[in-house]
């Protein structure tokens, strides 16, 4: 298999690309440096999508540590940092997925994360606000 | 090599790091000062140490950067902004000093 990386497509001397990982470096040939660029753009905008939601999940600990709320909230803000930390690494594997099928000059992979992301985000609307609606209730 | 700029591509990659690791160092800050309320001192700890790699990264980039232009990192706009950034993380300090 390895064989292929040395293929027509190879530009450049193969003996001093030390660029890593290999998994990645290692196959096909450089594609146009811009869509190198936008797939590293894209990974950094799920990593930040991913520290968006760790930072939900701390601002919400910390509400709950000054104010006494119950426990239903210590439980999403854990929800959301867990989640934001899958997202994270979940855009480490997608770029690698996307700039080897860039190198391979393959159709792009799917993006993985964004229904999980979509279905996490409405779950955790319908509960905060199933959450107000029960609050609501209460004082009425 | 020097002269590809189809949409300052570059660029856009380059402040896309910046943001990046700005918010990294802001939620690294904020989950320290967290963590240093609830008397979690291994937290702060490595929250601490995020916060400052994220800087490092954050200038580690630009110095890169700006040694591939032939400039000084240190612009104008750079030092004034420090200076802000500084002010604001002192001011920051104090505030939750006096809070608790």
């Amino acid at each position: 298999m390895s064989e292929s990386s040395a293929g027509p497509g190879s530009s450049g001397e193969p003996g001093d690309d030390e660029r890593r990982p290999r998994a990645v470096y290692g196959v096909g040939s450089d594609p146009d440096v811009r869509f190198s660029l936008a797939n590293e753009r894209t990974a950094l905008a799920w990593v930040r999508t991913g520290l968006s939601l760790v930072a939900g999940g701390v601002a919400l600990t910390t509400l709950a540590s000054f104010a006494d709320l119950p426990w239903v909230i210590d439980v999403i803000a854990l929800v959301a940092c867990l989640a934001g930390g899958a997202l994270a690494l979940s855009a480490l594997f997608s770029w690698r997925r996307a700039e080897r099928a860039l190198r391979l000059d393959l159709p792009l992979p799917a993006p993985v994360a964004l229904p999980w992301l979509v279905i996490g985000v409405v779950v955790l609307a319908l509960v905060l606000a199933g959450y107000a609606v029960f609050e609501l209730a209460g004082d009425l | 090599m020097a002269r590809r700029d189809p949409g300052l591509q570059p660029e856009r990659t380059a402040l896309s790091w910046q943001r990046t690791a700005l918010s990294t160092a802001l939620v690294a800050l904020l989950l320290a000062f967290a963590c240093l309320k609830g008397n979690f001192p291994i937290g702060t700890g490595i929250a601490a140490l995020v916060a400052v790699g994220a800087v490092v990264v954050l200038f580690g980039a630009r110095g890169r950067a700006a040694r591939r232009e032939g400039v000084s990192p240190w612009t104008p706009l750079t030092r004034i902004s420090l200076l802000i950034g500084a002010t604001a993380v002192l001011g920051g300090v104090l505030a939750l000093l006096i809070l608790f």
